[in-house]
């Protein structure tokens, strides 16, 4: 079945190792609350900001989670050294979004899927589904996975270590222009690849419609 | 010896208190709640600190009270408790 | 906009956890008062004891899934699931594998199969063994199934699928007891939730699966409703803000006035923070009193799978007909909630189950049984 989306607004933003343009300190002026985001909790929250957000019911995705903080945990399982509360509570899947909800007062529904290197294909189905009740939703989908032992993971060898895409859709019935291709990019990872597509896609069409197969 | 310095340092570093210069942490303002305005999580990951730098250990919550009151309190207790 | 109107209804299930291997012994554990929560060590890095609720049925965690799966689908009126979208819940995937891995490794990450440790290793080994047209992995803590089931009904009322398969599924890992013990919301003892001496909760693990279909079958799937607390990353919204507009919502959505709950299958976790805030929601959404019980203190928490097996034992409160009573309450720290020490056989038509995560995610959904107006 297809769903047609409008596209509202979207961001893109990568890095080798450190997006250092997130305006961390202007988009979260709290310093005790900023201090506890993660990496992927600042890419989440500027991207959001990028595309147009108020408070919208959210769709998320991320292939390999909060790396870092998982990573703090098994090491201190591992050498038998205290537990950060802070590493536990910010491992889960979904930490970038509460984290968003938190800082822009947001009640509304926020979902989170992980689906490996199909993790960019589950956030649009889930968004194009989601969106059918009329309400615009703002999808997102980052994977930071900067760590001490990332070269044993990196089998594809991607280079850009944090990566992000935000969209804002609605849901309409208007002819669709953006179509997937499962276009490939090397340097990002392949759980961003329809994602990135679809951002690439929408900022040459004026009135950016994509077709989703859910 | 510990100084006040060093703990606020370790505090800075350990909690993650971006942008706080040490020099404007006052040695007897409160950690928790007014002052520096700690939460719970922080006063456990303190805990996790002081074990991981002094092997310091509580059995619980309430052995922290009289600790954890200001910069000064937590230094005196660690050179108290350690060679 | 585009939603059709569709009924959507719940057919075979299948579950296990500590406390049973099926759902009837479940929730004959639940009605005996017979937790299947348990002292074990090995587990804290302090060397500690801690007390869980672990599956020990000498059979992997993999196979018990598949067990599950296979289940359902003989109980159902499918040859097969190639028409049927596959949605897991999960919140810790396939990191107890990888711990393992990395400590047999001595601390090295070179072992690590991406496609074993992720969230989508679930979905990814049950393909093995069924083949199904599609599949998406929710993960959101310990909502995660729960949020399964809120999309299942979305997708399901498109038209999209006929069919939908959801797999709550959690296992105990070192990452899970020991974080839990660092929040020092972890209980020594088996948890007495609503109790206004509940000392924590116990970690579980557990498998839930549902098949949900637009064909009638007698338990409806009425309403779902999500919302987010917006406050803390650890702790619930002390008055239960975000709770009762879970519940508002998924009362909306099944066009209902909250006098009709006859019962609320808690989250009820045993610890202070979310019994308080849960339990002063349910007072102020719900002032016709209706039973209020949990059954973490016989299943233990099962994370991320806790949405469909609570949804599963509801279904049993539903065919049985009996509200079961909280085992070992003693003295309820909210003297209003109607949370019952024995069970009682009663009319019960319609549940209303909750499930609320880390950093405020919250998930209810109403299930109802269908009777036959002749």
């Amino acid at each position: 079945m297809k769903i047609n989306l409008k596209i509202l607004g979207s961001a893109y933003i990568s890095a080798d190792e450190k997006c250092d343009t997130l305006e961390e300190k202007v988009l979260v002026s709290n310093m005790m609350l900023r201090r506890r985001l993660t990496r992927g909790a600042r890419i989440a929250i500027y991207l959001a900001s990028k595309v147009g957000y108020d408070n919208e019911k959210i769709v998320f995705g991320s292939a390999y989670g909060e790396v870092q903080s998982t990573v703090s945990v098994v090491e201190s399982i591992y050498n038998k050294t205290a537990l950060s509360p802070t590493a536990f509570q910010n491992s889960v899947h979904n930490t970038p979004v509460s984290y968003l909800s938190i800082v822009s007062g947001n009640t509304a529904e926020v979902t989170t899927v992980s689906d490996l290197y199909d993790t960019s294909l589950s956030v649009l189905k889930t968004a194009a589904i989601k969106a059918l009740k009329g309400d615009k939703v703002l999808v997102l989908n980052v994977d930071a996975f900067a760590f001490n032992g990332v070269e044993a993971l990196n089998m594809c060898g991607v280079s850009q270590l944090e990566s992000g895409v935000g969209l804002l859709v609605e849901v309409t019935t208007d002819e669709a222009n953006i179509f997937i291709e499962n276009r490939q990019n090397k340097n990002i990872s392949p759980s961003l690849w329809q994602m990135l597509e679809v951002y690439e896609k929408s900022i040459v069409h004026e009135n950016a419609i994509l077709s989703v197969d859910v | 010896m510990i100084t006040t310095e060093n703990v606020k340092a370790q505090l800075v570093e350990g909690l993650a208190l971006e942008d706080l210069d040490i020099n404007e942490i006052d040695d007897n303002a409160a950690l928790f709640n007014e002052g520096l305005g700690l939460d719970s999580v922080d006063a456990i990951e303190l805990i996790v600190i002081l074990d991981n730098a002094y092997g310091l250990k509580f059995k619980n919550m309430d052995e922290t009270k009289h600790v954890f009151v200001s910069i000064k309190t937590l230094t005196d207790y660690i050179n108290a408790h350690t060679k | 906009m585009l939603i059709q109107n569709k009924k959507i209804y719940i057919h075979g299930v299948s579950a296990c956890c500590s406390a049973g291997r099926t759902s009837e012994n479940i929730f004959k554990s639940i009605l005996s008062g017979t937790s299947g929560i348990k002292k074990y060590t090995g587990y804290l890095i302090n060397g500690e004891e801690c007390v869980i609720g672990r599956m020990d049925f000498n059979t992997t965690f993999d196979t018990l899934l598949a067990n599950n799966v296979k289940e359902v689908l003989a109980k159902s009126s499918l040859k097969n699931f190639k028409n049927t979208l596959l949605l897991v819940g999960t919140s810790v995937g396939g990191m107890t594998w990888a711990e393992k891995q990395f400590i047999e490794d001595d601390g090295s990450y070179e072992n690590i199969k991406l496609e074993k440790q992720s969230m989508q290793s679930i979905a990814l080994a049950l393909k093995q063994q069924f083949t199904f047209k599609d599949a998406i992995t929710f993960s959101t803590a310990c909502t995660s199934s729960s949020n399964a089931i809120v999309f299942a009904k979305e997708i399901l009322e498109s038209g999209a699928y006929t069919d939908v398969l959801v797999v709550g599924a959690d296992s105990i890992s070192y990452t899970t007891v020991n974080g839990f013990n660092a929040l020092g919301v972890l209980s020594k003892e088996c948890s007495i939730p609503f109790d206004a001496n509940r000392t924590g909760m116990n970690v579980a693990e557990g498998i839930g699966v549902l098949l949900l279909s637009t064909e009638p079958s007698d338990i409806q799937l009425l309403g779902v409703g999500c919302s987010s607390d917006a406050y803390n990353i650890t702790h619930p919204q002390p008055e239960g803000n975000g709770a009762k507009l879970a519940m508002h919502n998924a009362l909306k959505d099944a066009s209902l006035e909250a006098k009709e709950i006859d019962y609320i299958n808690a989250h009820g976790t045993g610890t202070v923070a979310n019994d308080t805030s849960e339990g002063k929601a349910i007072l102020e959404l719900f002032p016709h009193h209706p039973f209020v019980g949990s059954t973490k203190s016989i299943t233990g928490h099962t994370l991320g799978a806790c949405g469909a097996i609570e949804a599963i034992i509801s279904i049993q409160v539903l065919k049985q007909q009996i509200v079961p009573g909280n085992l070992d309450l003693k003295t309820k720290e909210l003297e209003a909630l109607n949370a019952l020490k024995e069970n009682k056989q009663t009319e019960v038509n319609t549940v209303l189950s909750n499930a609320f995560a880390f950093g405020g995610n919250n998930v209810s959904i109403i299930l109802q049984r269908v009777v036959d107006e002749n």
